[in-house]
């Protein structure tokens, strides 16, 4: 067996190898030229059906694609990458660097749509929830990335408004699903889904993204350092994956720590990710049905509720449930034509590049109409900080807990055999 | 000073503003953060490890890196082999998905409007 491993870091390490002699400059500008002209008419006919002018729009939209190539160029600086900073913190920042000194010009504001591409990227995301994946490590999994991200998302929210009596329940359901679901992608889908200010969702992913970096090393030194060796891999691989909450930060923490640890934890990581669409549906319904309601102090009606029920929900949970359909019919057709099919094709031919340009165009639109002072007045005495760092403690706690329970006491046999 | 020149030097500022911003997103990259990881080794280790698995840590979705689906082909593949009843939608797996959804229930019905 460690004949085998061997050989295999060594083949790895050559392949490396290969790949950094074989490096040859490329110039992507003309595709990159053609791709702005593909994106800008596609979301034109968007805004033409929204009543909104297409020429504006078509004069402003390379300026914002300019400024999204500019993050993603950023992004892609492997010391950035390393510090699990993704293209949409840098994306806020350059916008909001742009609007908060010379101003956003006014011919771009036509095309600072955050709206349209954030949730014409939400709909793609959808494409990747895949619900078959729920059961690859079984019952632990489930536990681990499905029982306890509610129970700590709830008690979290809870604590925000009646503890620290955050005021915006909005600010308070964001950073929730931030920490305790996967990160960027739950927070886009969050903020969509309870109609969060920009402000709000800016707020959110700076603020966490520095806890992010910080775990992605700091959780791997304390479980190298206190665990016992026999527990390092499965429980310490459980624990990072159902609490770091970036996917890149889970597997580069998860690898780090050896190989099953890297196994377990991007495992967990995929199955928590599953999770997005119905936590964003159950954000839709509870302030459709009762926060709104509470605000404007009457109670819905059912044709008024589904009037401002956020749409996309729907599309994103279709979108899921059409290719997990597809997904589980290949697949019973020929043993992994799913993957092929579906995960290889679909997702990651296609949802993959467009989703991600989709949200770094709508990171920038962010910033640009984000000004410091609204992102000081929500910041003011902390509170979005504490709930953090209260819902991270309980995050890190109870999912350990549980992965012990689950991975020791219950099923030592799933842990035998991984 | 003039109203004429005291907007001309506001736009002077507004634009020396603009530049230090992204003179500091450079340094960041170039030498504030390649100093952090010179300097902390666990950190530097783990850099290392990215690079040699190509590993990508900025990715925010389980598609978006290749380790997500080398990892669940080994797990599904060593459940499956040694215990295949574990890897099926069975009575146990399903009560665990509906108490996921009873406690968002809960949830919906305690939680302060």
């Amino acid at each position: 067996m460690s004949a085998i491993t061997n050989w295999r870091n060594i083949h790895l390490k050559n392949s490396t190898l290969k790949d950094d002699i074989q490096i040859e400059a490329y110039n992507e500008i003309g595709y990159l030229m053609i791709l702005s002209v593909v994106f800008a008419l596609l979301f034109g006919v968007g805004i033409v059906f929204m009543g909104g002018g297409i020429l504006p729009f078509l004069k402003g939209f390379g300026f914002i694609f300019g400024l999204a190539l500019v993050a993603y160029v950023c992004a892609a600086e492997e010391t950035v990458k390393y510090y699990g900073i993704g293209y949409a913190p840098l994306a806020i920042f350059i916008g909001l660097l742009i609007s908060n000194t010379v101003g956003t010009p006014k011919w771009a504001k036509p095309a600072v749509q955050t709206e349209h591409y954030i949730k014409t990227g939400l709909v793609l995301l959808g494409s990747k929830i895949l619900i078959e994946k729920i059961i690859v490590i079984g019952m632990p999994g489930v536990f681990v990335a499905w029982v306890v991200t509610p129970i700590v998302w709830l008690t979290t929210y809870w604590f925000g408004q009646k503890v620290l009596k955050i005021a915006s329940k909005r600010l308070n359901a964001t950073i929730c699903s931030y920490m305790s679901v996967c990160g960027v992608s739950a927070a886009i889908a969050t903020a969509e889904a309870c109609r969060a200010k920009d402000e709000e969702l800016t707020l959110t992913v700076g603020m966490s993204q520095i806890f992010t970096s910080i775990m992605s090393f700091a959780l791997p030194l304390f479980i190298i350092t206190f665990f016992p060796p026999d527990s390092q891999m499965i429980l310490g691989g459980a624990w990072v994956g159902g609490t770091v909450d970036s996917t890149g930060s889970v597997v580069a923490a998860g690898a780090f720590l050896g190989e099953k640890a890297l196994y377990v934890a991007a495992t967990i990581k995929m199955v928590q990710n599953l999770m997005i669409g119905i936590i964003a549906f159950f954000v839709a319904v509870y302030f459709t049905t009762k926060v709104e309601s509470a605000e404007t102090g009457h109670k819905a009606e059912i044709s008024e509720i589904w009037y401002r029920f956020p749409k996309f929900v729907l599309g994103f949970m279709a979108s899921s449930f059409f290719f997990s359909g597809c997904y589980i019919y290949f697949d019973n057709q020929v043993s992994g034509m799913g993957n092929s099919m579906v995960t290889y094709g679909v997702v990651e031919g296609m949802s993959d590049l467009l989703r991600g340009w989709f949200f770094c165009l709508s990171f920038i639109s962010i910033g640009l109409s984000v000004n410091f002072s609204s992102l000081r007045k929500l910041f003011a005495g902390g509170e979005p900080l504490k709930l953090y760092i209260f819902g991270q403690s309980l995050n890190l706690g109870l999912t350990l807990l549980v992965a012990y329970i689950m991975f020791y006491l219950i099923f030592p046999n799933i842990t035998a055999i991984i | 000073m003039t109203r004429k020149e005291k907007t001309q030097s506001e736009k002077l500022r507004s634009w020396g503003f603009l530049l230090l911003g992204f003179i500091c997103i450079g340094l960041f990259i170039s030498v504030i953060s390649p100093w952090i990881q010179s300097h902390i080794p666990l950190f530097n280790q783990i850099a290392q490890i990215s690079k040699e698995r190509k590993i990508n840590p900025a990715a925010y979705f389980y598609s978006e890196t290749q380790a997500s689906y080398d990892s669940e082909s080994y797990i599904k593949a060593a459940i499956e082999m040694e215990s295949p009843d574990q890897v099926r939608l069975t009575l146990p797996l399903a009560a665990g998905v509906f108490l996921f959804f009873m406690i968002l229930w809960v949830g919906y019905k305690l939680l302060p409007p």
